[in-house]
């Protein structure tokens, strides 16, 4: 029997992502040179989110676990940094940052644990409340609790230092955010290349038939969960050491939501969807809310609703030549 | 415990099975998780606070949340939800990206001030020798009144017979012929219409703020789960022990620790009995 | 020997309606059982319930001589029961091949899926993608495949495992008298390592395959034995209403 050519192709070839990637990370790597400080700032920003986005679409575009809350990892990550400060430990990044990293997974395997283990599946719904209700929590505990500054968070935090190099010029930011963006996206993507893949899309896909083919899926969830907590707390780590504060509000719903809608648009279960995703939707913010002020919050509501309604596989949907993709509790999807 | 202690704790019990049962109705029914349900709350209170800025009696704003709430879920239902159903995934997210606008809209509009509301009446009245605010009162008689004929329409109602129908068995449902898109929007519209009716009647109380919504989207949703979706005494359930964890505790602790006690509980509750106290195992 | 399974006075209840009333059954190792009866008979509700996706609400299951009713259906899985759906469901996501890599992966720990290649069951899962039949689509998404091809690789992946027993559900549902001759020769080399339950609505095609049959009515056992006994049950008869037996 003949099939029509197109159902034998898988996603892009590697060669051909490897090449852009190194042709989008050489570009990064002249942004400096040519940018005015506003943008070198702002691309600052971009570049220590990728971290959070892709982690995201780790446990969620490709696992199928919605974690409305996944902010609350990158706040651990800026609080870790935060609290050493105030302890008066000097800003060693390469200290801190394998600190944030493990605070992350520590705190991703307690989560995830109770999220996950056991024999019953948890259903989205109540995986994304519990997040969202956790997220919340942290957030709220953080505001009132005094010793880390409650709602106005830690401040004045010291340069940061990574070994011998000391980060003080707005370029030397740009680099450490996308020294760390491009580890960040090497993890995932090394994760989501080996053959552990095929069980993450199982447990997307359908995690009761893996469990009936004889899989302890929730070892796997809360694995996931935790190196995904690991990264996002180490973009949150590096936020706060550019930044120079942390604040509760790292922990929030907003920073979530914004973490959902760059997966989304950008296109989830891509990993390079979500990063570009996330340099188009901060870049449309900053046109937007210099011409619509508040009213981007809303634009923002908008895009979100539009790309669920009509885009669900996003920007890389549109361009990818891969013909299924099952998005989790939905089934088949062209 | 003073009677008037427990009164304010009824009451803000009370506004949450109001929430829960709206939620629930609408869960239940057409398994859609409404994320946009903590800002149909927002809009009943916005609701109320212009209509009195305008210049109406507060009494007027009251009535006319719940009607404006279940046009605006009518609508909400027919855009949006309707193209959702089957796709749970995706019905809760673009309810969440519907919450989003909501938020950002009232707080455009309204700015980052609280707003407060006059209560519609004043003063106390004496119940068993205790003093207890009129308005908490009328909350919960409203609710009391509320959930009685929510029952009566459900088990003595064609109407309700045709909702429990659907609730039994959706496929058999429309295969039998009942119109189960006007019951959706119908259902959507009522569980719209309780959050607007919470909302309104909170105002006085809390006051009108931008957040107002996330704190009750959190809440009764953590009522629906740990009550059980399907069922009213689920509803109620949940509603009654996460309102009361949260609204009992805030005598002796901190409000917010309270908030934080409450939220705790209801998500260690939620993981063991995943159904919920009285829900339907599907 | 151990009986490789049995059943006692298995019954199951969805509120007043009775699905399954006292089945008792035994199966012996290597042995192939075909389940028949007509609709609502509850054949797929005893195979659900030997496999795990369902409780039974009275009687009790024995594997080989170990007490399993209350055990999950991944656990009877990694006992070595393995259980292929009515309604195929296989990851349409992944490629056929990975399907059943993934069929064959249960016990490989999460470090193994991260650094190696799992080489053993890519090999493996090439020589089942044969026996079925299903080489030549190896790389296409499994959504893509028809449903005649999608129960082959559900076989394929349910027998990966070497299962000690396999519960089939209605194997030939949907598909062609060509397809259902390639699935009888498929069947007959799966059957030989394990013993099997075979759910079945094509009588010829049970009563070639099976070494016994067990016939089911309104959720009673009716009838037990080999094919040729079993014809010639008048209750057998009665039940399908003097149909074809």
């Amino acid at each position: 029997m003949r099939l029509p050519a197109f159902v034998f192709l898988r996603s892009q070839p590697r060669r051909v992502r490897v090449v852009a990637i190194t042709v989008l990370v050489a570009a990064a790597a002249t942004v400096p040179s040519f940018a005015s400080a506003p943008t070198l700032s702002f691309a600052t920003i971009v570049l220590i989110y990728v971290g959070l986005a892709v982690s995201l679409d780790l446990v969620w575009g490709y696992t199928g676990i919605l974690s409305l809350g996944h902010a609350a990892f990158f706040g651990l990550g800026a609080y870790t940094v935060g609290l050493a400060a105030r302890g008066g430990a000097p800003p060693q990044l390469a200290v801190l940052a394998p600190l944030a990293f493990f605070g992350g997974i520590v705190a991703g395997i307690v989560i995830g644990t109770f999220l996950f283990a056991g024999r019953r599946v948890m259903t989205i719904i109540y995986v994304a409340i519990a997040t969202l209700a956790l997220s919340f929590i942290a957030e709220r505990s953080l505001a009132v609790w005094h010793y880390v500054g409650a709602s106005t968070g830690i401040s004045g935090l010291p340069l940061p230092r990574l070994l011998g190099w000391r980060i003080v010029t707005p370029n030397d930011f740009y680099l450490l955010a996308l020294g760390f963006a491009v580890l960040s996206y090497a993890v995932c993507r090394a994760v989501v290349s080996s053959p552990l893949r095929m069980v993450l899309t199982g447990i997307r896909v359908n995690e009761q038939r893996l469990q009936f083919l004889g899989y302890r899926t929730a070892r796997f969830k809360v694995t996931v969960f935790a190196v995904s907590g690991g990264i996002a707390a180490v973009s949150g780590a590096i936020y706060a050491a550019v930044l120079g504060f942390a604040s509760p509000t790292f922990f929030g719903i907003a920073l979530s939501t914004l973490a959902m809608i760059w997966v989304l648009v950008g296109g989830p279960g891509t990993l390079l969807g979500p990063a570009l995703g996330v340099v188009l939707v901060q870049y449309g913010s900053r046109v937007l809310s210099d011409r619509l002020l508040g009213w981007w919050q809303v634009a923002l509501g908008v895009l979100l609703l539009l790309v669920v309604l009509f885009f669900r596989h996003g920007l890389a949907g549109l361009l990818r030549r891969e013909a299924v993709l099952e998005l989790p509790g939905e089934g088949r999807a062209r | 415990m003073s009677l008037q202690s427990i009164f304010a704790i009824l009451s803000f019990t009370s506004i949450l099975v109001l929430l829960t049962l709206g939620l629930g109705v609408i869960a239940g029914m057409m398994r859609i998780f409404n994320l946009a349900h903590g800002e149909f709350v927002l809009l009943g209170a916005a609701t109320v606070y212009v209509a009195s800025v305008a210049g109406a009696p507060v009494w007027v704003g009251i009535l006319l949340a719940p009607v404006v709430l279940a046009v605006f879920g009518a609508i909400v239902e027919r855009t949006i939800v309707a193209r959702l159903y089957g796709r749970p995934l995706s019905a809760i997210l673009a309810t969440w990206a519907l919450a989003l606008i909501i938020r950002g809209v009232v707080l455009q509009l309204l700015g980052q001030t609280t707003r407060s509301v006059p209560y519609p009446i004043r003063g106390s009245v004496s119940v068993f020798g205790a003093s207890i605010a009129t308005w908490r009162l009328i909350i919960v008689m409203t609710t009391v009144v509320v959930a009685v004929l929510f029952l009566i329409a459900l088990y003595h109602s064609s109407l309700g017979l045709k909702a429990r129908a659907v609730l039994e068995n959706a496929e058999l449902a429309t295969v039998s012929g009942l119109p189960i898109r006007r019951l959706y929007t119908g259902v959507f519209a009522l569980g719209s219409a309780l959050a607007g009716l919470a909302g309104a009647m909170i105002v006085p109380l809390s006051s009108l703020y931008s957040e107002l919504g996330v704190t009750y989207l959190v809440r009764s949703f953590l009522a629906l789960m740990v009550g059980g979706i399907g069922t009213f005494e689920g509803a109620v359930a949940g509603a009654g022990i996460v309102g009361g964890m949260e609204s009992a505790s805030s005598f002796y602790i901190e409000p917010v620790a309270s908030g934080i006690l409450a939220f705790g509980v209801s998500v260690l509750i939620m993981r063991f009995r995943p159904q919920g106290i009285r829900g339907r195992t599907t | 020997m151990t009986a490789t399974l049995e059943c006692r006075s298995v019954s199951k209840r969805y509120g007043p309606l009775r699905a399954l009333d006292r089945v008792s059954m035994q199966l012996e190792p290597g042995e192939v059982r075909g389940l028949i009866g007509p609709n609502g008979s509850g054949k797929s509700t005893l195979l659900r319930i030997i496999g795990g996706a369902e409780q039974a609400s009275g009687g009790d299951i024995w594997f080989e001589g170990r007490r399993i009713d209350r055990f999950s259906a991944a656990r009877r899985s990694r006992l070595g029961i393995a259980m292929k759906f009515q309604i195929p469901s296989v990851f349409g996501s992944l490629s056929v091949l990975e399907n059943v890599v993934v069929a064959l992966g249960r016990g490989i720990g999460i470090l193994r899926w991260l650094s190696g290649r799992p080489t053993v069951e890519r090999r493996e899962a090439e020589r089942l993608l044969e026996l079925v039949g299903l080489s030549d689509v190896k790389d296409v998404h499994a959504a893509h495949l028809s449903h005649g091809q999608q129960q082959w690789l559900e076989i394929a992946m349910a027998t990966s495992v070497r299962p000690r027993l396999l519960l089939l559900d209605e194997p030939t549902a949907g598909m062609s008298p060509d397809e259902r001759l390639a699935t009888e020769k498929i069947l007959r080399v799966v059957a030989e390592q394990a013993a099997s339950i075979i759910v079945e609505h094509d009588i010829d095609f049970v009563r070639r395959i099976s070494d016994t049959i067990t016939v089911l009515h309104l959720g009673h056992m009716v009838g037990e034995g080999t094919p040729d006994e079993v014809r010639e049950l008048p209750q057998v008869r009665r039940a399908y209403l003097g149909g074809v037996v």
